[in-house]
């Protein structure tokens, strides 16, 4: 039995709007196993980024978690983030769970350099060594593939955007986390940093071996790096498979939609569809699965009531009625409205 | 060639060399001026002296040792001439101050003034930028709105106008202050020196004046540094401090304090420019014995050596005011420094 | 007809979204009111000029609102026929500086090379000379007793920031699509610069304006309390000037005559300034979007 270090159940989140409040998140759940890679996979909106700062205690000022929990596991101790002091949760970030925003253009405060951007953040969780943190910093600069002696005394905008994505990954991991949390790390990215960042996390996290969650919206990714891919819709995770089946037979329309979409390299040209419609307005939440409006496979039942994340047997968990009748179908074919 | 190029790379050396020119360009003016624009103060110092039965000779004699120029000399021998006493510090002697060379004048009140705006600078610029960062902080609340106003008003009013109000309520109406007492730079028994006695004495006389630069100059520095706060509140590299488990109070101070706070350092200059312009007015209302007294008491007597030398002195201490900001500025910002290794 | 028609809703549809901000629309009024009174009253309540040496110095009463001066004169007169001038050597000096600084902004940013080197060095120098002691020189050599004397002369140093921005300004909208174009098609610069660049500008131009009517009245005011610009009759600044030397602060009955011209500067300055406000929110509409 693979061992669980992150516990997320029936996580709830909303903020003020001018509208109303919003929803963002509507009970997620999902358990994390060590050393895993896990893809949280949706479109902008659906509430992958607002999890992923959720985890760590960022939520944007206006939003409120209205229920569920948030649990570290480590052996014997559980800690459950969200009945934790601001105090102690500071003190959980970047130290068990980092969330590295590899999207930020900058990230480095431009009057501090390399260096002391390491030693604040080993300062601000009481390693005080200097020594030590810097003996640190120059092993995961290289691990980075980076020159120790180059970038450590130099200024962030002294280096180039490529540079600076590695020297976030490198010191992502100074305070060795069990977890990391990338958001978007090959967003606005041109196609060879993309592979570079890609190849690097790899090797990291085979060096390491630290679990991670990813979040993006791009599902190739999921390919090269997952172990299990989560689908997020409308603020709840819909499908969880592991990567293979979540290409090879997905069970959830979102996921089918999501995989069709997307155009391949081997085969002949087929196809190509996207999913119909947009996002559902997270104010006034229509009743049933939000995702109804724009399945092929809607029935009645579904605009009733709810799917509710069910285990659709090998661990795959799913949030849809007719979800058995989505596995029939093979990838790649996600056709116009089907008829029982 | 080579390395001249790579010194002009540095920000420093080329405001400095931008420094120097804009003195030669004011004195090139001033000079200039005496001699081109109608009412020549020289001819009619020459006129004059020729209505009292003065010889030519002696009349143009006279001139010369009052402006420090010598009018048989063709003009551009005699620009050169005043440029090269200029550049020691010879500015020619005082038309109402018989005899008083003007660099003597100059120097005994030039620091009044330079120690009216550098207290009041640092006390302004301070206030405003912690109060500027409070108010982004708690933007909205009712704190906020209160300073805004506050802010809002009071720049927009002009100096010395504020100046006025304060002599009259604070001095005649409510006798907060003996405005007899605090007028002039210092008290007249009291003997200046290195003491603390004459310190305390300088800084009572000059009380009102830094009042009055203060609270017209507050408002500006705190509107400033709200919205440079605001907006690097928004910064990516503030969310990854955060994500980071740095502390507020680290964030708050090298995070966005340190950042924030560079753009008003492009301003000082700017404010040290019309502080030292305003001066002529605040201190003539107050009676204080500065630098811009002096002018405006030149202006009245036409005492046309004492507007010279004083004009170009002003200058030149706003120039390099507005040098040593810039030293600073770019000691804080690593991105203005030497480009390239 | 018509046309009046479509300016006048124009007109209401301005105000409108001025009034979003209540601020700046409460200045934007009294800047309005401030200038109407100043013109139109002159024409109904005519300037006290008569000295009456047995009423100086009194306090508001019901012949005299504001009270007397110096000499016996009514304050309230005064201050109805003293803004004319001000008013329109601040306006005057705030219009030749803002076109001097587009034209020039915009050609050395058009035009680069020697003419954009010169410019800019000119700029950064007038810069960093302090105005008002230069004003005093120059004041000390010429004879300003004109008041369009006097706003040419504020206007020719008010220029150097505005035209520094307008300038960059310009060189980033040069790069703009509509303008490669206008270029391709071999349009003249003066098309370039008034019918692409400019309206684009309109905001910064006309916000810069107001400003500068505040920095002209700073000085203007300024130098008529020093006495060094002797202009004629009684305005606002010489009320200010004359009060003081004649010690009006030394009572409250007196003090009338150098508060309410102050009151009235001040009120004016405050307005303009928060009238930039309104104007911004016209040029500038801010979407208004939930939080």
């Amino acid at each position: 039995m693979p061992e669980v270090v992150l516990s997320v159940k029936d996580l709830q989140l909303e903020y003020k709007s001018r509208r109303g409040p919003v929803r963002a998140l509507r009970g997620v759940s999902f358990d994390l196993y060590k050393g895993e890679t896990l893809a949280l996979i949706g479109e902008s909106g659906c509430g992958k980024s607002t999890l992923g700062f959720s985890l760590i205690g960022m939520q944007p000022g206006s939003a409120r978690i209205t229920g569920g929990s948030v649990t570290l596991v480590d052996g014997e101790s559980r800690r459950d983030l969200l009945a934790m002091s601001p105090q102690q949760v500071r003190r959980v970030r970047w130290t068990d769970l980092a969330m590295v925003l590899q999207a930020a253009l900058n990230a480095f405060n431009p009057v501090l350099r390399i260096e002391e951007h390491f030693l604040d953040t080993a300062r601000a969780h009481e390693l005080t060594d200097r020594a030590e943190v810097l003996k640190r910093a120059r092993r995961l600069l290289s691990a980075v593939q980076l020159d120790p002696e180059r970038v450590l005394p130099s200024y962030p905008h002294e280096l180039s955007g490529g540079m600076r994505q590695r020297v976030l990954l490198a010191l992502g991991l100074l305070l060795q986390p069990r977890i990391l949390i990338l958001d978007e790390p090959t967003t606005a990215l041109d196609i060879l940093t993309q592979r570079t960042i890609i190849e690097l996390l790899k090797q990291l996290k085979a060096e390491f071996g630290f679990t991670m969650i990813f979040i993006s919206h791009d599902l190739s990714l999921a390919a090269e790096l997952a172990d299990r891919v989560a689908t997020m819709y409308a603020g709840r995770i819909v499908e969880l498979s592991d990567v293979y089946q979540a290409f090879e037979r997905p069970i959830h329309p979102y996921t089918l939609g999501l995989t069709s979409a997307v155009p391949t390299l081997h085969g002949g040209p087929r196809k190509l569809t996207s999913i119909p419609g947009s996002p559902p307005d997270l104010v006034e939440l229509a009743p049933g699965c939000k995702f109804g409006a724009r399945c092929p496979l809607v029935e009645s039942r579904c605009n009733a009531t709810e799917p509710p994340l069910q285990d659709a047997g090998g661990g795959r968990l799913v949030a849809c009625f007719r979800w058995e009748k989505v596995a029939a179908k093979p990838a790649g074919r996600s056709d116009a409205h089907e008829s029982d | 060639m080579a390395t001249l190029r790579k010194l002009w790379r540095n920000y420093v050396f080329q405001r400095l060399v931008k420094a120097v020119i804009v003195i030669f360009a004011v004195t090139t003016l001033t000079f200039f001026l005496v001699r081109l624009m109608p009412g020549n103060p020289l001819e009619v110092y020459i006129n004059a002296l020729l209505s009292q039965g003065v010889p030519l000779a002696d009349a143009q004699a006279q001139a010369a040792a009052l402006y420090h120029v010598d009018l048989n000399k063709p003009v551009m021998l005699q620009y050169v001439e005043y440029l090269s006493g200029v550049v020691r510090g010879n500015f020619g002697t005082s038309i109402t101050a018989v005899g008083t060379p003007v660099s003597k004048l100059v120097l005994q009140f030039l620091p009044w003034t330079l120690f009216v705006v550098m207290v009041s600078l640092i006390i302004s610029f301070s206030v405003g930028l912690l109060l500027g960062m409070v108010m982004a902080y708690k933007r909205e609340t009712w704190f906020d709105h209160l300073l805004s106003a506050f802010a809002s008003v009071m720049s927009s009013v002009p100096n010395y106008l504020v100046g006025m109000l304060i002599l009259v309520y604070l001095g005649v109406r409510w006798k907060i202050v003996d405005t007899a007492a605090i007028r002039g730079s210092h008290s007249p028994d009291i003997h200046p020196g290195f003491t603390l006695t004459f310190f305390l004495d300088a800084l009572y006389h000059a009380t009102l004046p830094i009042l009055t630069y203060v609270l017209t100059t507050l408002g500006h520095w705190m509107l400033v540094m709200k919205s440079s706060t605001l907006s690097t509140l928004g910064e990516d590299y503030v969310t990854v401090a955060r994500a980071r488990g740095l502390t507020d109070a680290r964030i708050t101070l090298a995070y966005v304090g340190r950042n924030a706070v560079l753009p008003l350092f492009t301003q000082l200059a700017l404010s040290i420019g019309s502080a030292v312009g305003g001066s002529i007015l605040i201190e003539t209302i107050f009676t204080y014995q500065g630098i811009g007294s002096q002018l405006s008491l030149a202006m009245v007597g036409r005492d046309y050596p004492v507007m010279q030398g004083v004009f170009i002195i002003i200058t030149a201490s706003v120039v390099t005011a507005n040098l040593l900001a810039d030293m600073l500025y770019s000691r804080l910002d690593p991105r203005i420094r030497v480009q390239g290794r | 007809m018509s046309a009046l028609r479509t300016a006048g809703s124009g007109l209401l549809r301005s105000l409108k979204i001025m009034a979003r901000n209540k601020v700046g629309f409460l200045g934007f009024v009294l800047v309005v009111l401030i200038v109407l009174i100043a013109y139109i009253a002159p024409l109904f309540v005519p300037l006290d000029k008569t000295a009456h040496v047995e009423q100086i110095y009194e306090g508001p009463s019901a012949s005299h609102l504001l009270g007397t001066d110096y000499q016996g004169r009514d304050n309230m007169s005064q201050i109805l026929n003293g803004g004319k001038d001000i008013i329109y050597v601040a306006a005057l000096a705030a219009a030749l500086g803002v076109s001097i600084a587009v034209v020039l902004g915009s050609l050395s940013a058009l035009l680069g090379g020697v003419v954009n080197n010169l410019a800019v060095g000119l700029a950064e120098m007038v810069l960093t000379i302090p105005h008002f002691p230069l004003l005093i020189v120059l004041a000390g050599f010429m004879r300003l007793t004109r008041p369009t004397s006097l706003a040419l002369i504020l206007g020719a140093l008010s220029w150097a920031g505005l035209m520094l921005a307008i300038r960059s300004q310009v060189l980033s909208l040069k790069e703009r699509e509509y303008v490669q174009a206008a270029r391709c098609l071999g349009l003249p610069i003066r098309h370039l610069l008034f019918q692409e660049i400019l309206p684009n500008m309109m905001s910064y131009v006309v916000i810069s304006f107001v400003l500068a009517m505040t920095s002209a009245m700073y000085q203007q005011v300024g130098l008529i309390f020093l006495g060094i610009v002797p202009l004629a009759s009684s305005n606002w600044g010489v009320m200010i000037s004359l009060a003081w030397s004649q010690g009006a602060i030394f009572s409250s009955e007196s003090s009338w005559y150098l508060l309410m011209p102050i009151a009235v500067v001040a009120l004016l300055q405050f307005s303009l300034v928060s009238m930039t406000r309104s104007l911004d929110e016209l040029f500038n509409p801010r979407l208004r979007m939930g939080e």
